[in-house]
Formats: C-alpha cells, sequence, structure tokens
C-alpha cells in the first residue's frame, strides 16, 4: 500500500520535472528562430519582399514559429501517451491475465483505426476546401466591411453581401456533407472510447476469474483508449509544425542583401551610380543607368511611372540589389558597407509616410536620439505643428508625411534619399519644404537624391536625372 | 441591453432562436448519455460484486454506446447547422448596422467573428457541451451508484475524497492561471511587436538598419520569454499537485478499504474501485471548464456585439415622403464630440466648400449628410425632408460620395466603376473613367477598363485609386456629389482636370480639401469652427 502511493508521489513529481524540462528546452528553441525569421526578413531583398505579402510574412514570425514551437514542445508526452504507457500496459496484461484478455483492447484499437485512418481518408479533401471556403468569407465580409460606405451608398451592399451569404452557404453546405460523411465513424469512435465498452468486454472475458486476474483485465483493459483518445484531439499539430517548418525552410533560403565590413562615409558624400540595372526574373525594373550626384547639390530623379526611380533610390540605400554596376556612396560600394552602419550612410525616406504606433517624438527618435529642442526643430522645418508627445497614427496623411520629411533634418547620414515627398502636401508646404531642403544641401554638404512628380519643384534642382521607362510589361512592379 | 441580462444568461441570448433550440435539444441528449453511462459503470460494478453474469453487463454497455454514438453524431450535424445558423444572422446585422459603426476597430471584430469566432463556436454541440454536461454529471451518479453497490459508508467517503481532489485540481489551476496571467499581457506586446516589424518593414529598414529593429522588436519578446519561463516554473508545482489530485480518490478509496477490512471480499472492492476510479476521470477536465466557458463567453460576446450593433430607424419600404427637390438644411447639427452646431443651407445645383481647421468636423458632417449616422441635436433636411424619414434606396439614389481613403474593390477598373450604377454599359463607364482622369491608366493597358486592379487596388497608384473612386461616383449620375478629400492625392494639373469634369456635372457638390478651395470655384464656404483635441 504504501509502496503504491510512494510510486504515485514519484509518478506525479517526474511528470512535472519532465514537462518543465521540455518547455524550458523549446522556448530557448523557440527565441532563437523567431530572431532569425525576423533578422532575414529583414534582409531580404526589396523585390524578393514583394513576394511575401503582409499576411505571409505575419505568417511566418507569428503562426508558423508558433506551430512548430508546438510541435516540439508536446512531441515528449506524446510519445509517452501514444507509446510508452500502451505497450508497458498491454505487457502487464499479458503478463497478468493471459492472451484471452486481449480482447478488452479491441474498442481503443477500433477508434484508433478510425481515428488514424478511416477519418483522415474521408476528409482528405475537406481541408482544403474549407480553407478556400474560409478564406472566401473573410474576404468576402472584409471587402464588406472595408467598402460599406461606398457600398451602400451606391445601392450594391446586397450585391456584396450576397457575395458573404453565397460564401457562408457554401460553408455551410461543405460542413454539413463533411461532417455527414465523417459524424457516423466519428460518433461510433467516440462510443467506443467510453470505458464502459472495454470494461464491458473485460468482465465478459474474466467473469468467472479469480479476483487479481480480474482486476488486470478490467484497470488494463484502457490501455489503448488513452493513446485513442488523444489521437482524437488529432494529430493536426504535426502536420501543421512541418508545413511550418517547410515555409520557414524557405524564407530561409532567400539570399539576404549583401553587405561588408567598411564603415560608412561620414562628412561629404558623392553617390555614384555606374552602369546600374536592375532586373527582377528576367525583366528589366531599372534599365541601365550612370550619374553623379554630388555632395552639396540637390539631385532630383524624374521618369515615367514603373521606370525604377523608387528602385534607384532603394539600390542607393542599400535595400535592392544590383543586377549590374555598381553604386558607391563616398567611394565605398554600397553592398561593402557594414549593415549596421548603413543607415547612417544613407538614408531613405519612403513613400506613403508610415508612422509606428507611438507618439511623434518616439518615432524622431528612430532616426536620432536627440533632445526635444532639435526635434522640434526638424518638425518646424517641415511645418509641422503638432506637439512632440502627439500619437503619431492620429494625425492625417500629410502631417505623417512630414514626420518622414522630418527625418531628412534629423538624420546624420550624408546622403538623404526622398521618394515622392511632397504628395502629401499643399503648394504652399511644397514649396517651403523644398528651399529648406535646398539650405540642407547647400549649407550643410548633403548629398540629397529626390525622386518627385511635380515639374515645378523638379526644375528647382541643381542635378537632374532622367530614368528612362524599362522595357518590360506594366504588371507586377507594385512598389 | 443591460449588464445584467448579459451576465443572467452568459452565451445563449447572443445566438438566433434557431440556434438556441438546437443547443437545447443537444443538450438534453448529453445529459441521457451521461445517465446511462453511469448507470452501465453500476450495473457492472454490481455484477462483478455479485459475481454476476456477464450478458446484463455486455447490453448495458452496449446501450450506452449506442446512445454516445447517436448523440455525438446529432451533435457534429448540429454543429454544422449551428455555424450556418450564426453566419445568416451575421449577415442579417450587417446589412441594417448603421454605416458610422464601421470604425476600424469594429471591421475587425467582424472579420474576427465571421473567420475566427464562429468556426469555433461550431464545436460546441458536439465537443464543449459533451464536456460541460458528463463531467460534473457522471461523478455525482456514480457516487449515487457506489451508494448502491457498497452502501452509504463508502458513497461518503467518495464524495468526499472526489470533492478534495477537485478542489486541489482548480487550485493548482488557478495557480498556474495567476502565473501565466502576466504571461497573456506579455504576449500581446511582443504579438503588437511582430506585428508592427511586419508592417512597417520598410520604415524600419530604412531609419533602423536590420538589427537596430530587430532590437527593436526583441525589447518586447525579452519580458514576453522572461514571463514565459516564470509561467513554465509555476506549471511544474501546478502539475505536480494536479497529478497526485487525480490519483487522490483511488488512493484514499484503497486505503479506506484497507483500514475497515473492505479488501476480503476483493469482487466487492474491485467493484467500488472501478466506480471511483471512473466518477475521478472527469475530473481534469471539470477543473479546466473554467477555461473553456470563458473562452466561449468571451467568443460568443464577440458575435453578439456585432449582431446587436446599432442600427439606424428608417421608414418602411413604400412609407417614405419623398423630397420636393435637392436642397440640403442643416437645422443646427451637432454630434457631441466631433461637431460644434452648424445652421446652413445648400441649394440644389451649388458649389459649397466644407473649411475648417483639422478636427473641426469636415468628414463628421459630410457622415452626417449621408446618414452614417444621425446628429446628436438637430437635423439634416433633403428637399425638406429630414433624412430620418426617407427610405434607404430613396437616400441611396440621390447622393454620389467620394471617402477620404478611396475604396477599390479587387476586380477589374470596370467592376470597380460599375458599382455606382450597375446597369450602365461598356462605353459608359470607358467615360466615366477618361472623365476622371484615368485615360492614362487605361492606354497602358490593352485590356483597357477590364485590366486588374490588383488586391484591394494594390496595382494602382495612389492618385489612381482616387481618380477611380471620383469615376465610380460620376457614373451615378446622381443629383449630389459628396467628395471628403477627394483629390488630395493628384497632382496639380490632373486635380484641375478632374475637379472641372465632377463640377461640371449637373449636380449640388458639397467638399473638403486641403488645398485651396478655388478651382472648384464654390459659391458658399461653411467654416467649421473648433480645437483639435
Amino acid at each position: 500500500m504504501l509502496v503504491a502511493c510512494g510510486v504515485w508521489v514519484v509518478t506525479a513529481a517526474l511528470a512535472a520535472v519532465a514537462s518543465w524540462l521540455a518547455h524550458a528546452a523549446e522556448a530557448r528553441f523557440e527565441a532563437r528562430v523567431r530572431r532569425r525569421v525576423a533578422g532575414h526578413i529583414l534582409r531580404l531583398p526589396a523585390h524578393r519582399l514583394t513576394l511575401y505579402p503582409g499576411d505571409r510574412l505575419r505568417r511566418l514570425v507569428a503562426d508558423d514559429v508558433t506551430a512548430l514551437h508546438h510541435m516540439i514542445a508536446h512531441l515528449p508526452s506524446e510519445l509517452a501517451t501514444l507509446v510508452v504507457v500502451p505497450v508497458v500496459a498491454v505487457m502487464l496484461l499479458l503478463s497478468v491475465a493471459g492472451p484471452l484478455a486481449l480482447l478488452a483492447l479491441i474498442p481503443g484499437l477500433l477508434a484508433g483505426i478510425v481515428y488514424l485512418t478511416v477519418i483522415p481518408r474521408l476528409s482528405a479533401t475537406h481541408g482544403a476546401q474549407r480553407a478556400q471556403v474560409m478564406t472566401e468569407i473573410t474576404t468576402a465580409v472584409d471587402d464588406y466591411a472595408r467598402g460599406i460606405e461606398v457600398l451602400r451608398l451606391s445601392g450594391a451592399a446586397s450585391g456584396a453581401l450576397s457575395d458573404y451569404t453565397a460564401a457562408t452557404d457554401r460553408f455551410s453546405h461543405g460542413m454539413v456533407l463533411w461532417v455527414r460523411r465523417i459524424a457516423t465513424p466519428a460518433a461510433m469512435a467516440v462510443g467506443l472510447l467510453q470505458a464502459v465498452a472495454s470494461f464491458a468486454i473485460a468482465y465478459a472475458v474474466g467473469s468467472e476469474w479469480d479476483a487479481p486476474r480480474l482486476a488486470a483485465v478490467i484497470l488494463f483493459s484502457l490501455a489503448l483508449v488513452a493513446p485513442a483518445l488523444r489521437l482524437g484531439h488529432g494529430l493536426d499539430y504535426v502536420a501543421a509544425g512541418r508545413a511550418a517548418a517547410g515555409r520557414i525552410e524557405e524564407l530561409l533560403s532567400e539570399t539576404p542583401v549583401a553587405s561588408g565590413a567598411r564603415i560608412a562615409p561620414t562628412g561629404r558624400a558623392e553617390v555614384e551610380a555606374d552602369r546600374v540595372s536592375v532586373f527582377v526574373e528576367g525583366r528589366a525594373v531599372l534599365d541601365p543607368i550612370s550619374f553623379r550626384a554630388p555632395p552639396g547639390a540637390v539631385t532630383v530623379v524624374t521618369g515615367q511611372s514603373g521606370a525604377g526611380k523608387s528602385t534607384l533610390l532603394r539600390a542607393i540605400s542599400g535595400l535592392q540589389p544590383l543586377t549590374g554596376g555598381v553604386i558607391r556612396l563616398g567611394g565605398a560600394p554600397v553592398d561593402e558597407i557594414r549593415e549596421d552602419t548603413r543607415p547612417h550612410a544613407a538614408l531613405l525616406v519612403p513613400q506613403g509616410g508610415d508612422v509606428l504606433t507611438g507618439t511623434v517624438k518616439e518615432n524622431l527618435q528612430l532616426t536620432s536620439s536627440t533632445d526635444d529642442d532639435h526635434l522640434r526643430v526638424a518638425l518646424e522645418q517641415v511645418g509641422l505643428a503638432v506637439p512632440l508627445d502627439a500619437e503619431a497614427t492620429a494625425l492625417s496623411g500629410g502631417e505623417r508625411q512630414r514626420i518622414g520629411l522630418a527625418r531628412a533634418f534629423l538624420s546624420p547620414a550624408p546622403v538623404i534619399l526622398l521618394d515622392e515627398p511632397t504628395s502629401a502636401l499643399d503648394r504652399r508646404s511644397a514649396d517651403r519644404f523644398w528651399s529648406r531642403l535646398q539650405s540642407r544641401a547647400h549649407d550643410e554638404g548633403k548629398t540629397v537624391i529626390v525622386v518627385t512628380h511635380d515639374p515645378e519643384l523638379a526644375v528647382r534642382a541643381d542635378v537632374h536625372v532622367a530614368v528612362a521607362r524599362a522595357e518590360r510589361a506594366q504588371e507586377g512592379i507594385t512598389r | 441591453m443591460t449588464a445584467r441580462t448579459r451576465s443572467d444568461v452568459p452565451m445563449l441570448s447572443a445566438f438566433p432562436a434557431t440556434a438556441r433550440r438546437l443547443l437545447l435539444s443537444i443538450s438534453l441528449g448529453w445529459v441521457l448519455v451521461g445517465a446511462v453511462e453511469a448507470a452501465a459503470y453500476t450495473g457492472l460494478a454490481l455484477a462483478i460484486a455479485n459475481r454476476g453474469r456477464p450478458e446484463g453487463v455486455l447490453v448495458l454497455a452496449a446501450v450506452s454506446v449506442i446512445v454516445t454514438v447517436l448523440c455525438s453524431r446529432a451533435g457534429y450535424l448540429a454543429g454544422a447547422r449551428f455555424a450556418g445558423d450564426l453566419y445568416r444572422a451575421l449577415g442579417i446585422a450587417l446589412a441594417r448596422t448603421k454605416l458610422a459603426w464601421f470604425t476600424p476597430a469594429h471591421r475587425s471584430l467582424v472579420t474576427q467573428a465571421a473567420g475566427v469566432g464562429i468556426p469555433s463556436l461550431m464545436g460546441v454541440p458536439a465537443h464543449q457541451l459533451q464536456t460541460l454536461i458528463l463531467a460534473p454529471l457522471v461523478p455525482v451518479l456514480l457516487v449515487a451508484g457506489t451508494a448502491v453497490v457498497g452502501g452509504p459508508a463508502p458513497a461518503s467517503v467518495a464524495a468526499a475524497l472526489l470533492v478534495v481532489a477537485l478542489s486541489a485540481q482548480v487550485l493548482a489551476q488557478r495557480r498556474l492561471a495567476r502565473a501565466d496571467a502576466a504571461r497573456h499581457v506579455a504576449d500581446r506586446h511582443a504579438t503588437a511587436a511582430t506585428l508592427e516589424l511586419v508592417d512597417h518593414l520598410e520604415l524600419l529598414q530604412t531609419v533602423a538598419g536590420p538589427a537596430g529593429a530587430l532590437a527593436r522588436t526583441e525589447d518586447h519578446w525579452l519580458p514576453q520569454e522572461a514571463a514565459m519561463r516564470r509561467t513554465n516554473r509555476a506549471a511544474a508545482p501546478a502539475t505536480f499537485a494536479s497529478a497526485l489530485a487525480t490519483a487522490l480518490p483511488l488512493g484514499g478509496i484503497l486505503l479506506f478499504l484497507t483500514a475497515t477490512g473492505g479488501l476480503a471480499d476483493p469482487f466487492a472492492a474491485l467493484a467500488l474501485i472501478v466506480l471511483v476510479g471512473r466518477a475521478s476521470a472527469p475530473l481534469d477536465d471539470l477543473a479546466l471548464a473554467g477555461i473553456a466557458v470563458s473562452e466561449l463567453r468571451a467568443t460568443s460576446a464577440a458575435y453578439r456585439d456585432v449582431v446587436t450593433a446599432p442600427a439606424l430607424s428608417v421608414p418602411a419600404v413604400g412609407s417614405g415622403v419623398l423630397p420636393r427637390d435637392n436642397r440640403i438644411e442643416l437645422r443646427s447639427v451637432a454630434a457631441s464630440t466631433a461637431l460644434e452646431p452648424v445652421t446652413a443651407t445648400i441649394r440644389e445645383g451649388s458649389r459649397t466648400h466644407i473649411a475648417g481647421p483639422s478636427g473641426s468636423g469636415k468628414s463628421t458632417l459630410l457622415g452626417l449628410l449621408l446618414r452614417f449616422d444621425d446628429p446628436d441635436i438637430g437635423e439634416i433636411a433633403l428637399g425638406g425632408v429630414p433624412l430620418g424619414a426617407l427610405t434607404e434606396g430613396e437616400l441611396v439614389s440621390r447622393v454620389a460620395y467620394v471617402p477620404q481613403d478611396p475604396v477599390v474593390f479587387t476586380g477589374t477598373i470596370a467592376s470597380n466603376i460599375r458599382i455606382g450604377r450597375p446597369e450602365v454599359g461598356e462605353e459608359q463607364i470607358v467615360a466615366a473613367a477618361q472623365k476622371a482622369g484615368l485615360g492614362s491608366v487605361l492606354d497602358r493597358d490593352p485590356a483597357g477598363i477590364h485590366q486588374e486592379v490588383g488586391r484591394h487596388g494594390a496595382a494602382l497608384s495612389g492618385g489612381e485609386r482616387q481618380r477611380l473612386a471620383i469615376a465610380r461616383a460620376l457614373i451615378k449620375d446622381a443629383p449630389v456629389i459628396v467628395l471628403d478629400e477627394a483629390t488630395s492625392a493628384l497632382d496639380e494639373t490632373t486635380e484641375r482636370a478632374v475637379v472641372a469634369a465632377v463640377t461640371s456635372a449637373d449636380a449640388t457638390i458639397v467638399f473638403v480639401t486641403h488645398r485651396s478651395p478655388e478651382i472648384w470655384e464654390p459659391d458658399q464656404s461653411i467654416e467649421l469652427r473648433g480645437e483639435r483635441v
């Protein structure tokens, strides 16, 4: 009796220690994977990044890492439940009660077979179909909610809602069909897993036996029920973990942007583009171009929509590898500059006025951890009269764009790259900004390169670079 | 809906009546399963104790299995129908919810309810109900069975042991949950940081570089990883306590049998062990039921928030009053937080500039004109009829709207413009596109108006999306056109041409712009005062 109690206590303690060990080791693994995945995404070349839309990246960093984590964290206890416990229990059953007692394992065995073979076969196509319909539902709902004002004011809301209704009907219909197919076998498995089924057979087998044998056949008859129950909860997470591992591997096999050991130039730095071209999958995104953007001057890059102007700026900032030619910043090839010093060599202010959640101050301090007075001066330069502790995401489009522009006045980088900086500014603000930008170049020796579609501003530049439209189809060059 | 009714019927009130009836009948089914299962175990125990024939036991077991199979099966089918009912109710609610409700936060609530909430509720009839009903019912019935088989003494001991074990389990789980609470907060921050990394990738790359950006994200990952380690440390003693608690009823009844000499009749002892063993089996599930219930409650509350979103009252179809013209009168219109009272008249065919500093309520006023919501004070009348007395169809037929953020749907240029007026022919679509300054876009692709615009219009630039939204409004030929910063992303030349096309339409134009309003040749300006908060 005491021995039995001792065994219980020891088993409980072992279970606790094992679970702690598995989770601790796994947490370290997850932390490492997460950092590698995020680090790799941050180093993906710009043109490869376009192949990873936001939801795909989100899935990689968040969901896939978690899926991998679940698979690995649960593996040890799964092995114990699915293999070790049933094997030991069956052996005990055989040795104490004899082979006839194996009959009591039939319900658990049948349920296991249903879960392992029948249900997966019956639902082979269902998973994919269901995922497809779910996407249709969320797309329909998303579109409906996103465009509700337009749709309802157009009297088109019922049409858009009918997309939703059609998708949800398909979902319900597919679900009912699938459930009809698997409901009976799945329900039978649930029924067989009731201990009463195993117990009844065990009693039928051992009703004439002496007490210890009867006890053994009854108590060990559940040897296969626990693992079958586990199977009933599904091994989906194993498949999910493997699929996630595949996707993570695919990401990690992407070549990151190159970097070297050279320190970024400081002071005055000429930007020199020497027969620079970018091809993506055999299509020219930027036709060969050569130019020099001298320090102390504003260089304007013009060209038709889709000519590769933004690609050129990304290439100068080191985010887009070149297919041919070389870009030098103050004599140093971009791809040889040390990665961590690159933002200090050339600051790119991308299109669109993106800001992070947080105050204006927090946003500006990403560029330079200077004091509030300097930050206010930079805001004043771009004509943005908001308090430093204002929430950046609550600002209007034009105001957000100005936060980005203020970075050009804060960054210590000798090269400043601006992509359509005035697209959301009114005429007067745009003119004023341009004058300040010119003084930044002329008085402080910065190399300023601006992509703009505003001809009135472009004529005021010191150096002009025209990008010819690359020879290729129009589609697929978004951003 | 008051907080009281919410807690009285925590989950059910969110669901449509058909779905509620479905859940009720499946619940009764699970009660029957529990009763039959307990009867089968009791029958088995009686047979063991009295060395009875196995036939009766087999029959009882078969009945129990069959009842379980039938109820599970019905539960699965009910789950699928349940989801269908919930989706239908959601669709009906979406169609009548007022437009002002669709804020970004509410939009994601809708997407969440449809994409995650309803599919997870589908498991309620077959899985959650099974656990929630069987886990408490079977132990109680089996204690009664123990009394039948072994008399009141072992039954009271078993009951006491079960209560102690359950309490220990619940305490262990509570402790774990407390240790884990901090982790949930850390988890949310870590997830937010991860999403920030992905959503602002280009910005972070350009201002901080890869290592800097990762360091910023890591600042939020590290506390979460530390919280995870704390949870894991707290989990070890909880796991230990819970494993001991699981074994407690069986160990206790063995001790009881030893102490009272019950082991002298090994068959009677085995019968008791079987009953107590089965009674203690669902304790783990029962201890965790609280978590399952609160998750269910959260999911159904989110669903309810969507299906009970506020709607505006509209007159029944056919009973609305007809406006005599398209003159718009604002009678001391105000919205509590966003708009100071405004009184003005917008004559038919006039061009009205809504002016004012940021935050003075320009967009709010336009929204009220379009009846996204009703004003808190005052009234807006169209052709002498208050907007609330117009049917939705009547209002919709008289206004066209170009929002600040042009909404473009996945599809073609034509399909996007056609939303404005579904019955139009291709020539009219081309004409509207040309008028809105989309000529160069049509020319650059041989597919013309049939070119794909990408997901949510991703293949178009910001300015092109705005022009598309304007084309959609122009084709509608509505007597009132409302434009909210509709040309903010256009260069000056394009803007001039597009504005000329809009103002030449035979319509009342109401517009907001942050640029100079002269090119719109406004007849009047409604100046909103008000400070940014």
